[in-house]
């Protein structure tokens, strides 16, 4: 059976959105560089997060110190938050921003 | 703490009885060690449904901080999971999830710690004096420092 999706309660979907398939606004989340969090824990918690492979992690990890910051993915508005809930729940400091186009 | 074993996604770490009354009091100072307030985005004008949001992470943070620190109450007073050895010796036996569950709480110990320091950049040199004000501060961030590198060693180690 081919699940239905339902919009959440109180959104309110405008006929001509609806036909024309608009599409959700996306957002970049990103982690910051910081002084005190090691390499090797954020490589962890990128793994952890997101499940990522060692390599994959380490390049983002390797962004963050040496760029200052990573876009770690590119989502929904709630799946953009989950992310960021997680990353800082590990005490990262990751903060999500509208993607633009 | 030392680990014994690495099997099937458990780890065993052996810590003798000062290094868990470390930990046991480390962890005690959760309650005194409390943390900034942490942005969902890094616009300061936060605005409409933004601001909702703001506002749920605030919550589900302070609630994840609390059940953190009962959790591992419950993990090391465990009969089974941290398990009494003669002279005091116990032995913690974790799962990738109660590893990750007190890495959380040690990350968050020593974060909070670094806050309360004035979070002094410590790899460009920056050193805070010691004075009656902070060193339990900065035991905290030493002692958290080393368990945590010991946890990490276990858990990446897996692969």
């Amino acid at each position: 059976m081919t699940p239905v999706e339902m919009p959440l309660p109180g959104t309110e979907i405008r006929p001509d959105e609806a036909s024309k398939g608009v599409r959700e606004p996306e957002y970049l989340v990103v982690c910051w560089n910081d002084p005190i969090n090691a390499m090797l824990y954020v490589t962890h918690v990128f793994r952890t997060v997101f499940g990522w492979d060692r390599k994959k992690a380490e390049k983002h990890m390797l962004e963050v110190h040496e760029q200052g910051r990573s876009v770690l993915t590119r989502e929904g508005f709630e799946k953009a938050e989950f992310y960021v809930h997680q990353l800082q729940k590990f005490s990262l400091q990751a903060t999500l921003e509208p993607a633009g186009d | 703490m030392k680990l014994v074993s690495r099997e099937h996604g458990r780890l065993v770490f052996r810590l003798n009885s000062r290094e868990y009354d470390a930990l046991r009091a480390a962890v005690a100072l959760r309650s005194h060690l409390t943390r900034r307030r942490r942005p969902l985005t890094g616009d300061t004008a936060v605005s409409g449904p933004l601001r909702g949001a703001e506002e749920d992470l605030d919550e589900a943070l302070k609630a994840h901080r609390d059940e953190l620190t009962t959790s591992v109450d419950v993990l090391l007073t465990d009969s089974v999971r941290c398990a009494l050895q003669p002279r005091g010796v116990r032995l913690l036996t974790l799962d990738t999830e109660d590893a990750n569950l007190l890495l959380q709480v040690l990350n968050d110990l020593r974060v909070g710690a670094w806050e309360r320091l004035g979070c002094p950049d410590f790899e460009a040199g920056e050193r805070p004096e010691v004075n009656e004000g902070n060193f339990m501060c900065l035991w905290a961030f030493q002692v958290t420092e080393m368990f945590e590198a010991h946890l990490l060693d276990g858990l990446m180690g897996e692969d």
